[in-house]
C-alpha cells in the first residue's frame, strides 16, 4: 500500500464562473471529514498573483504533500500553478489539476448534478495523486556547433543568421563552389526579382567566408551520424588539396538540411524522342545567353501543366523568359496551358505585360497536346483542341488547331536533389511519397523532421519561393539557437523507462518509436546488448509502452496504475 | 455517489482524449457554453498512442457503459501516426468484444481537431442515444444470477 500522503485541494470559483452552478459548500462539507485531506479551502482568482502568493504561504505553511487544484482547464492556467508550486518547493507532478470550468460548470447546466459531476471528478484525481511520483530534472552538456548539409540559397541564408545569433556552425557542400542552383539555373537578366536573388547569394557567399564563426567545407559529405540531439558524432568524408580523400569526427548538436530540390525533364510523359528542338525551360535559360543561336528562330512555343499541376512556383520563370524573347529578339511566342495560376506575389502583373505585348495564351482541357516532330530543321507542329470552337461536344475535329514553330519550350518536373534519399535512410527521417523530407506537421511544424535535432529548410520539402524560403532559415535558426543558446540543457525525467529485466529484446518498441529515440546499446557485461531510451530525443509520448508485449517500458505519469486509478470508480 | 434514479438509465460513458485534439475540443465545448449529456468522464493522455486495449476492458469492467476513444485528425499527430496505431487497436478490440458477447458498438474510435468544440458534443450525444438504446452492459440482477449459480456449482 502507498503511504497516505497529505493532501490539500484548493478550490477557484472564478469570480462566480465556476460557482454559481457548482455548490462549494456542498463540496467542502463532502471532503472535510476524509482524514487524508488536510486543507481545503475556496478561494477567489486563484491564478492573480496575489493569491497566488497566498496559495504558496498556505502549502509552506501546512506542509502539505501533493496539491489538488480545482478551476479553469490546465491547458490554460496549467504553467502558472505548476511553477507556483515548484516556488512552493514540491515536485510538479505532485499537482493534480481538476478542470471544473470548462468541464464541469460550463457545460452542466444543472446544480445538483454539477455538484456530483465535480465530486466525482476530485474523487477520481484524489485516487490518481497518491500513485504521483515527484519527477526529477537532469542537465547534460551539449555541443554547440551546429551542422548545415547544402551551401545553396537556404544553407547560406541560415548559416548568416545563425552566426548572426552567435552559434558556431559548419557548412557543408558536395560541389566544389558554394551556391547551389545560381551556378546552374539563375542567369543576370535585367529582372529586378531574379536579380536581387543573385545578388544576395553573391553577397551571402562573401559573408560566409568572411565569418570566423563559419567553417566551411566544400567537396565534402555526411557519411554517418550517431548520437542524441546535443550530442551528435558526425564523420564527413572530404577531399584535400592533393585530391586524397580524407575522413574527419566532428561534434555537432544540431543538423540542418538544405540539400534543395532539381529539376527533371520526363521525356517519357510527353511521348517524344528527344530532339534539340524540344528543350526545357532551364535549357532556355542558357540559349539566352548567346544571342546567335536565336537567330534562326521565329516562334516558340511553350507548353505547361502537364507534368506539374501546380504552376504557381514556375509561373514567374516562365512567363519572365517568354518576355525576354519578344522583347529582345521580337519572337512570336505561344503558351499552351491548362490553367494560368497567378496566385503568387508579382504574378499578375506580369501576365498583364504578357498579354499586352502580344503573348498568346491558349487553353487546353483534358486531352493532351500532341508534338509532330518532323524532320530536324523543320518546323515543329503541335496540335490540340481548342474546346470553345467545337460547338455540340461530338465533331472535335472542328476544334483542331496546329501552331508550327521553330522551338518547343517543355516543362520539368521538381525532385528531391541526387542522394536525397541515401540522407534520409542513414538519418532515420521520413520521405514523402515523392521522395522530399516530411514535415512533422504540415502547419504546426514545418521545420520539424521526426527526429529531434534535426531540421529542414527550403526547397527540400518542395519547391518554395525566395519570400517562403527566407522566413524558413530565419525560424530554423531560431529553434536551433533556442536548443543550443547554453551549455547545457536542462530537461525532465519523464520520459520513457526500460526495466531491462523484463525486456525480453523483441525490438518492437524500435520499430514504433516515431521519434527514433529507442536505441540498441552494448551493455556492460561482454556479448550483452540492451535496449535503451535516449532521454533527450524522447518526447514522452508513451506509444513504445502501450506497444511493449511484456510491458517492459513505463511513462512516469501515465503508469497503467495511474490510469486505471482515474478510470476506475 | 447515486447519480442513478430507479428505471431511469444514464448511461456511463468515458472518453478517452488526446491532449493536443480532443482534450482542447472538449474545453471549446465548454467556452461555448454547449451542454454535454450526462455522466461523461474525461481522461486525458499525452497521445492517443498511449491507450492499451486493457484500459478500454477495465473501464468496461469497473461500470462504464461505453467508451470513447478520440485522437487527432489524419496525418495531424503530433507523435506522427499515433491516432492510425490506436485506431488498429481500437478494431482489434471490437473483435474480441463481439467474440465475447458484447456488443462492439459500445467502443467507438473518432477522429477530432481542438477547434471541433460543437462535432465533440453531437459525438458524444449520438454515443449517449446509442448506449441507451443498448442499455447497462452489467444489469445488476444479471450478475447476481450468474454469481450465485457459480456459487452453487462449485
Amino acid at each position: 500500500m502507498h503511504k497516505t500522503k497529505k493532501i490539500g485541494i484548493f478550490l477557484c470559483s472564478c469570480g462566480d464562473t465556476i460557482s454559481q452552478t457548482v455548490n462549494y459548500k456542498k463540496i467542502i462539507k463532502h471532503f472535510n471529514g476524509l482524514n487524508e485531506i488536510s486543507v481545503i479551502e475556496k478561494n477567489d482568482f486563484m491564478c492573480k498573483p496575489k493569491s497566488l502568493i497566498k496559495f504558496k504561504k498556505k502549502i509552506k505553511d501546512t506542509r502539505l504533500e501533493s496539491v489538488i487544484v480545482a478551476a479553469c482547464s490546465p491547458q490554460l492556467k496549467g504553467s502558472v500553478f505548476r511553477k507556483a508550486i515548484e516556488e512552493a518547493g514540491i515536485n510538479y507532478n505532485m499537482l493534480s489539476l481538476v478542470n471544473l470550468r470548462e468541464q464541469c460548470a460550463m457545460v452542466h447546466r444543472e446544480k445538483n448534478y454539477a455538484t456530483a459531476y465535480a465530486i466525482d471528478l476530485i474523487e477520481s484525481s484524489i485516487r490518481r495523486i497518491k500513485l504521483n511520483q515527484p519527477i526529477l530534472s537532469k542537465t547534460t552538456k551539449v555541443n554547440q556547433t551546429t551542422l548545415i548539409i547544402g551551401g545553396g540559397f537556404s544553407g547560406l541564408q541560415t548559416a548568416i543568421n545563425l552566426s548572426n545569433l552567435g552559434c558556431k556552425t559548419i557548412l557543408l557542400e558536395r560541389e566544389t563552389s558554394l551556391g547551389g542552383s545560381r551556378n546552374q539555373s539563375l542567369r543576370s537578366t535585367d529582372n529586378k526579382m531574379e536579380f536581387s536573388l543573385m545578388d544576395l547569394i553573391d553577397k551571402n557567399i562573401k559573408k560566409v567566408n568572411s565569418n570566423p564563426l563559419l567553417q566551411v567545407f566544400t567537396q565534402s559529405e555526411l557519411i554517418s551520424l550517431e548520437g542524441e540531439p546535443g550530442n551528435f558524432k558526425a564523420v564527413i568524408k572530404g577531399k584535400a588539396k592533393n585530391k586524397k580523400t580524407i575522413r574527419k569526427n566532428i561534434n555537432i548538436g544540431a543538423i540542418v538540411l538544405a540539400t534543395g530540390c532539381q529539376n527533371f525533364f520526363p521525356v517519357e510523359k510527353y511521348g517524344i524522342e528527344p530532339s534539340s528542338q524540344v528543350i526545357t525551360l532551364s535549357e532556355l535559360g542558357k540559349l539566352l545567353n548567346c544571342k546567335e543561336d536565336l537567330k534562326s528562330i521565329n516562334t516558340v512555343c511553350f507548353i505547361n501543366g502537364i507534368v506539374n499541376d501546380d504552376q504557381r512556383l514556375k509561373g514567374d520563370k516562365l512567363l519572365l523568359r517568354a518576355l525576354e524573347l519578344i522583347n529582345k529578339y521580337q519572337i512570336q511566342v505561344y503558351i499552351l496551358c491548362k490553367n494560368v495560376y497567378v496566385a503568387e506575389n508579382g504574378l499578375e502583373e506580369l501576365y498583364q505585360q504578357a498579354r499586352e505585348k502580344g503573348i498568346v495564351f491558349l487553353k487546353y482541357e483534358d486531352k493532351k497536346p500532341e508534338i509532330l516532330l518532323g524532320k530536324e530543321g523543320k518546323k515543329i507542329k503541335v496540335l490540340f483542341i481548342d474546346e470553345l470552337l467545337v460547338k455540340d461536344n461530338v465533331h472535335y475535329k472542328e476544334g483542331e488547331i496546329i501552331i508550327p514553330c521553330d522551338l518547343l519550350v517543355l516543362e520539368e518536373e521538381i525532385i528531391p536533389a541526387s542522394g536525397a534519399d541515401k540522407l534520409s535512410e542513414m538519418l532515420q527521417i521520413n520521405c514523402d511519397d515523392e521522395g522530399f523530407y516530411q514535415q512533422r506537421n504540415i502547419s504546426l511544424q514545418p521545420i520539424f523532421t521526426n527526429r529531434k535535432g534535426i531540421y529542414t529548410v527550403g526547397s527540400c520539402r518542395g519547391l518554395k519561393n525566395i519570400n517562403s524560403t527566407l522566413d524558413d532559415c530565419a525560424m530554423v535558426s531560431l529553434e536551433v539557437h533556442d536548443l543550443l543558446k547554453e551549455k547545457v540543457i536542462k530537461y525532465n525525467l519523464d520520459r520513457a523507462v526500460v526495466d531491462n529485466d523484463k525486456c525480453t529484446l523483441c525490438l518492437t518498441c524500435l520499430r514504433t518509436c516515431p521519434h527514433k529515440a529507442i536505441q540498441l546499446e552494448n551493455d556492460a557485461e561482454p556479448n550483452q546488448i540492451k535496449i535503451a531510451v535516449n532521454p533527450l530525443a524522447c518526447e514522452s509520448c508513451g506509444i513504445c509502452v502501450s506497444c511493449c508485449p511484456a510491458s517492459a517500458i513505463s511513462l512516469p505519469g501515465f503508469e497503467n496504475e495511474q490510469v486505471t486509478s482515474e478510470i476506475t470508480d | 455517489m447515486d447519480l442513478k434514479k430507479k428505471n431511469d438509465f444514464i448511461p456511463k460513458i468515458i472518453v478517452l482524449c488526446c491532449e493536443n485534439s480532443a482534450y482542447r475540443a472538449a474545453d471549446m465545448a465548454g467556452t461555448l457554453k454547449l451542454s454535454f449529456p450526462e455522466s461523461i468522464k474525461i481522461i486525458s493522455f499525452p497521445c492517443i498512442g498511449r491507450v492499451e486495449e486493457i484500459h478500454i476492458l477495465h473501464a468496461l469492467e469497473n461500470g462504464a457503459d461505453g467508451v470513447m476513444v478520440m485522437g487527432c485528425l489524419e496525418d495531424s499527430c503530433k507523435f506522427l501516426d499515433g491516432d492510425g496505431r490506436t485506431k488498429k487497436k481500437i478494431i482489434y478490440l471490437k473483435k474480441i468484444l463481439s467474440e465475447i458477447g458484447i456488443e462492439d458498438a459500445r467502443v467507438e474510435f473518432h477522429n477530432i481537431a481542438p477547434n471541433m468544440g460543437t462535432k465533440f458534443v453531437e459525438l458524444v450525444t449520438e454515443m449517449n442515444k446509442k448506449i441507451k438504446e443498448l442499455g447497462p452492459l452489467f444489469k445488476k440482477d444479471n450478475i447476481s444470477k450468474e454469481e450465485s449459480d457459480f456459487e452453487k456449482r462449485y
